[in-house]
């Protein structure tokens, strides 16, 4: 009897299984035939508009290229969905004022020049898009003061194309005082790409799987802050720029390829980089050829090579921590750095009147770099017991070395809990929280009620 | 024998994964700005624009250097440095934005700079005496016209 019962109520569940997976693809096919069978021209709907109209566009698919040369308001929903086989933008904005907001856009190109979206105009707002595509995402090109928020852009290829047949996420050139805040970009070649433009705020954007998250180049008084960077070749790649702030950025994992680093700093001048944590990067930060900038409370952990300076000047270098690097510090021609205060914990020193600071300095040997430098192969000797016994005994121009004058004896608790905890706590009761679901379940029908 | 010393230099392929600029840290692009030279030591050195191989001959000098090869906009062929054609504008977009784009013969650079309707051709010879300004915008007005105006304000 138990028996029948059993291999019932096993039949019912596989006629239920089906049941759904027929269902699901019967939706799927309705969609696709729907998709197919109404395929409506976005630029016909646009031409029906007048300037200053505000309008949602009803559900459906649309085709591609579309042109916008006046100002008007698109909202899509969820079921909006933009497609673009033509070559050309999928939309080209020309208009001052355009809105858009809230739809999907699968751009499917096959050169890597043509984007999503392509705007020419001023005060332009693009939000809660999803693009996809296998150009370009967003182009600006002389458009001042837009701005593009809570957008998701992702390549629309297989991972196998190479990065050369990509296109940037965002692209800026030439486009002043742009808002780029909380988007999320994955897999494209540079996340944010900024060339020529003034007072752009790039804010709480999560970026993974790129060459470079955010590429500035030539960018004059913006600010980058509160970014997330996840598993690119480099995270920030700060390159030409004056009057930047670079604060509360997180960029992980940057470590894949042989040049990777957390945020490189190149040419950079009068900035200040600050609070940011970079984290498992084969180069937390790296810095050339750049002057009078700010570095402090940085959290520099966990990385292949903590900071690299090269030929950099008159720079300062307060309070920020390095843990758990495996090399936590190398420079080279890098003079008058104002270096003070910060935590380096491979260093041991000696505080002798007991105010946290040690009252030996911590010099940085330059040794290693150099010779590798010259002669890369001499890597294979990297910590061989005659390389650190060579490093120890190399004295040569020690009062050019950078030195930190007074290092902190401890690590700064409040800045590394205060990370942790964010990180950890509510995944782990998550997950604890699901496993105790599990268990009760499990003991209570599988157990109990068989009993 | 003779025919192998004159092979004695080559240009190497770019690999995208590995290669970045010896100057400026970017990635070298397998494209027609790409540029490099070899040390008489067999050294060989990439770059993602021909203004970082020009700021690594200053920094190095060019006695060492065996040979340098940038490469045809159009085929992407790689021209040795003194064979090549150099065309000039602001305008043109180059990866750390010096604005010259090369050309193997002076041919396709008459040819490109009638389809661009600007730029300025020069030979090698001509191009060492270029001033390599970097079209940046920002840096450009306040460093260098910025100083300019006032060196030219402080002497009249």
């Amino acid at each position: 009897m138990k028996k029948v019962r059993r291999t019932l109520s096993y039949r019912l569940l596989l006629i239920a299984l089906l049941l759904i997976c027929q269902a699901l693809f019967m939706e799927k096919a309705a969609l696709a035939s729907s998709s197919i069978g109404q395929v409506k021209s976005l630029q016909f709907f646009i031409d029906q508009l007048d300037a200053g109209d505000v309008i949602e566009l009803p559900p459906g698919t649309y085709a591609g290229p579309a042109t916008i040369d006046k100002k008007v308001s698109i909202r899509g929903s969820r079921e909006v969905m933009l497609l673009n086989q033509s070559g050309a933008p999928a939309i080209s904005i020309l208009s001052d004022g355009v809105h858009l907001a809230n739809f999907q856009i699968n751009n499917h190109v096959s050169g890597d020049q043509s984007p999503a979206i392509l705007v020419k105009s001023r005060q332009v707002t693009l939000e809660d898009l999803t693009i996809q595509t296998s150009g370009y995402g967003i182009i600006l090109r002389d458009a001042d003061r837009g701005t593009l928020q809570n957008n998701t852009i992702t390549w629309l290829k297989p991972e196998a194309n190479k990065p050369k047949q990509k296109g940037n996420g965002i692209d800026l050139y030439n486009s002043n005082g742009v808002l780029i805040k909380n988007n999320k970009i994955t897999g494209v070649r540079d996340a944010i790409y900024l060339e020529k433009s003034r007072n752009a705020t790039i804010q709480g954007n999560k970026l993974s799987r790129t060459r470079y998250g955010i590429h500035c180049m030539y960018i004059d008084g913006s600010y980058v802050i509160d970014n997330e960077g996840q598993s690119n070749m480099t995270g920030a790649m700060i390159m030409g720029v004056k009057n930047v702030v670079v604060s509360g950025n997180v960029f992980r994992k940057q470590s894949q390829n042989v040049h990777s680093q957390g945020i490189l700093l190149y040419d950079v001048r009068s900035s200040s980089i600050n609070k940011n944590i970079v984290e498992g990067n084969r180069v937390g930060l790296y810095m050339e050829q750049s002057s009078e900038n700010e570095l402090s409370h940085n959290i520099v952990l966990r990385n292949f090579i903590g900071i690299q300076l090269i030929n950099s000047y008159s720079n300062q270098f307060i309070r920020n921590q390095f843990i758990a690097n495996v090399i936590e510090a190398e420079a080279t021609d890098s003079l008058k750095n104002e270096i003070t205060g910060n935590y380096w914990d491979s260093f041991q020193g000696i505080d002798l009147n007991h105010d946290g600071v040690s009252e030996t300095p911590y010099a940085i040997n330059p040794f290693y770099q150099l010779l590798v430098t010259q002669t890369p192969a001499f890597q294979l000797f990297f910590q061989s017991p005659g390389m650190t016994f060579l490093s120890d005994m190399f004295t040569n121009g020690h009062d050019d070395w950078s030195t930190d004058a007074s290092p902190l004896m401890n690590i700064d608790r409040s800045q590394i809990e205060s990370i942790e905890s964010a990180q950890g706590t509510a995944d782990v009761l998550a997950i604890g929280l699901l496993l105790l679901c599990i268990a009760i379940y499990t003991i209570i029908y599988l157990g109990v009620i068989r009993e | 024998m003779l025919a192998g010393c004159g092979d004695k230099y080559e240009a190497l392929p770019i690999h995208e994964e590995t290669d970045i600029c010896a100057i400026c840290n970017m990635q070298v692009k397998d494209d027609a700005f790409a540029t490099q030279l070899t040390t008489k030591d067999g050294k060989n050195v990439k770059f993602d624009d021909i203004g970082c191989m020009h700021k690594w001959k200053e920094q190095h000098g060019t006695e060492n250097i065996g040979m340098d090869y940038v490469r045809d906009y159009n085929d992407k062929t790689w021209v040795e440095y003194d064979q090549a054609t150099y065309v000039y504008d602001a305008s043109f977009r180059t990866p750390m934005a010096y604005g010259i784009i090369t050309f193997k013969d002076k041919k396709s650079a008459d040819a490109f700079v009638a389809e661009q309707g600007s730029g300025k051709i020069m030979n090698e010879k001509e191009l060492a005496m270029h001033d390599w300004k970097q079209n940046t915008d920002t840096m450009q007005m306040m460093d260098e016209d910025g100083h300019m105006h006032e060196e030219k304000s402080s002497h009249t």
